[in-house]
């Protein structure tokens, strides 16, 4: 299905829910599976998303400007005896985008988690 | 030794070489970073949860196969020009892939399919029902594989299950061997069952959890601009979805479809002699078969002949309708003309062979050709009381120039 470039579409909305809840709980930078876990925990999704889907999104969502990213610091990736992290956090467009998401549905207004488990955007 | 999980992260990043073939050095790096770390952090966390490697190397295997299609979509967005458009949100935009036209004629497709299977599966020539069975079975693999995108992720499932369904497909045309077709066809209708049966209870399970209850509009934007954590309640709500009916239809329908192919298939692997060539086959009554006709049975591969005095009668002869040079099938030639080799006469009607020309004449006597015989005779007899003739197709003697002789006569004739 060909999409219009700058439009949310499939995971991307509850992406962006998701990366505004651990924002909300002080996790400023996450990386892709932490989102994942993320997704699944807020009800998201049902299971762990695909590697495909989920950056494949990212990577939409960061060419809009709505999350950016960055390299983890190499030594501290070593001290932790770990690959290197992509960190990825909500611009300030993202943030607002995450908000309209939250108050634009019709009333009553659901929970992040309802948001997600019905789907953004059906 | 490796572990699962280590060769499921393997296999996910040979796939990662794969498909960056050809992007810039940098990007194909960054990808496969990008998704070493994710393969890293998933193996850590789940061994902190005390998750088998076996579990873990099987969920790994499964987020790859789900992502294939998303992957490749990824390849082509960045070979082309970054998306820069400014963004807009979009609600209310994609519509769930089982109310899309596609999937509905998809639908339509297999329920005709099914339609054509039982009706096939009525009639006696039971080849073609395997071969509608496969191309059914692949519909609704294909149909199957719409469906199962995961509606929360987008997650497509499609590449993984067309390579299986394709797969059938060639085992099925290619392979002639029979237990070679079984053993391959019967794991397949398993597993799909299986994946039916959970996604079917993961429906249902959706619909039983309790509801998720409304939000104060305001005192969501103030907590969400607060930086706090989303609320989330629950209340109870027993609604019947409407989607959850709509899928379980959709679910019935192609389950109960899936049991019509398992079954077509067995009804095909299924060895039946009797009643058919190779038992004794039933061919009516004497009084269906007028004095000098030739009449094809073709569940029993013969010519049933009455032959005429003229013929070298009376009696009937079942003639085998396999011409005994290469084995082609003999028809009989109404209109055709060749001299009699006993009469010298010039006549109409024989048996002649279309691939070489072999010539035989009413009681199937070779007058004509490569064949290196007259053809063969079925063992025919006739109940005195009811007339009924029975062929025994398993009981084929040669053919002689003497086969006229044995025509049975109809007590009920004279």
């Amino acid at each position: 299905v060909r999409r219009k470039p700058g439009n949310l579409a499939g995971i991307e909305p509850s992406i962006i829910v998701a990366a505004a809840d651990l924002a909300g709980r002080s996790v400023r930078e996450f990386h892709g599976y932490q989102l994942a876990k993320d997704l699944v925990d807020l009800g998201g999704t049902r299971r762990l998303i695909s590697h495909g889907t989920l950056y494949r999104a990212l990577d939409r969502l960061e060419a809009s400007g709505l999350i950016e990213s960055r390299w983890e610091d190499p030594h501290e990736a070593a001290a932790a005896g770990r690959p290197r992290r992509r960190l990825y956090r909500l611009t300030s467009r993202g943030s607002e985008t995450a908000h309209s998401l939250l108050v634009q549905r019709p009333r009553p207004v659901p929970s992040a988690r309802q948001l997600l488990q019905e789907g953004i955007g059906e | 030794v490796s572990s699962s999980d280590e060769i499921a992260a393997a296999l996910v990043r040979a796939w990662i070489r794969l498909y960056t073939l050809g992007l810039p050095a940098l990007a194909r790096e960054e990808r496969r970073l990008t998704i070493d770390s994710d393969l890293w952090e998933q193996r850590l966390d789940a061994t902190a949860a005390g998750e088998t490697p076996r579990r873990t190397g099987a969920s790994i295997v499964r987020r790859c196969l789900a992502g294939l299609a998303a992957d490749l979509a990824w390849r082509l967005e960045v070979g082309r020009a970054p998306l820069a458009a400014p963004l807009a949100l979009s609600p209310g935009k994609e519509a769930p892939m089982s109310e899309k036209a596609g999937f509905l004629l998809l639908s339509c497709l297999c329920g005709f399919g099914w339609a054509l299977l039982l009706v096939a599966a009525l009639q006696p020539p039971a080849h073609s029902l395997a071969y509608a069975g496969v191309l059914v079975g692949l519909l609704a693999l294909l149909g199957w594989a719409i469906e199962v995108r995961d509606g929360e992720t987008g997650d497509s499932y499609w590449p993984p299950l067309l390579a299986v369904g394709i797969g059938a497909v060639a085992v099925g045309l290619v392979l002639p061997w029979r237990p070679a077709a079984l053993v391959l066809a019967l794991p397949l209708a398993l597993a799909v069952s299986r994946a039916w049966l959970v996604i079917a209870a993961a429906q249902v399970g959706a619909a039983r959890e309790p509801r998720l209850g409304p939000v104060a509009s305001g005192e969501l934007t103030a907590r969400a601009a607060a930086g706090d954590g989303i609320a989330i309640e629950r209340s109870d709500d027993h609604r019947l979805p409407r989607r959850l009916v709509l899928r379980s239809g959709l679910w019935l329908g192609l389950g109960a479809g899936l049991a019509a192919a398992t079954g077509a298939v067995f009804n095909f692997l299924w060895e039946r002699t009797p009643g058919v060539f190779g038992g004794v086959v039933a061919a009516g009554r004497t009084s269906d078969y007028p004095p000098g006709s030739k009449t094809r049975n073709y569940e029993g591969k013969f010519w049933l002949v009455n032959l005429t005095e003229d013929q070298g009668g009376p009696g009937l002869l079942a003639l085998w309708q396999k011409c005994p040079h290469l084995g082609c099938t003999v028809p009989w030639e109404r209109g055709f003309t060749f001299v009699d080799p006993a009469s010298g006469e010039r006549r109409e009607g024989w048996f002649r062979c279309p691939c070489h020309q072999s010539t035989y004449n009413h009681a199937g006597v070779l007058v004509y050709g490569p064949a290196p015989r007259s053809m063969d005779r079925m063992a025919l007899t006739i109940d005195p009381e009811t007339g009924t003739i029975l062929v025994d197709t398993s009981a084929i003697t040669k053919g002689s120039v003497e086969n006229a002789s044995f025509a049975v006569q109809s007590s009920l004739d004279t």
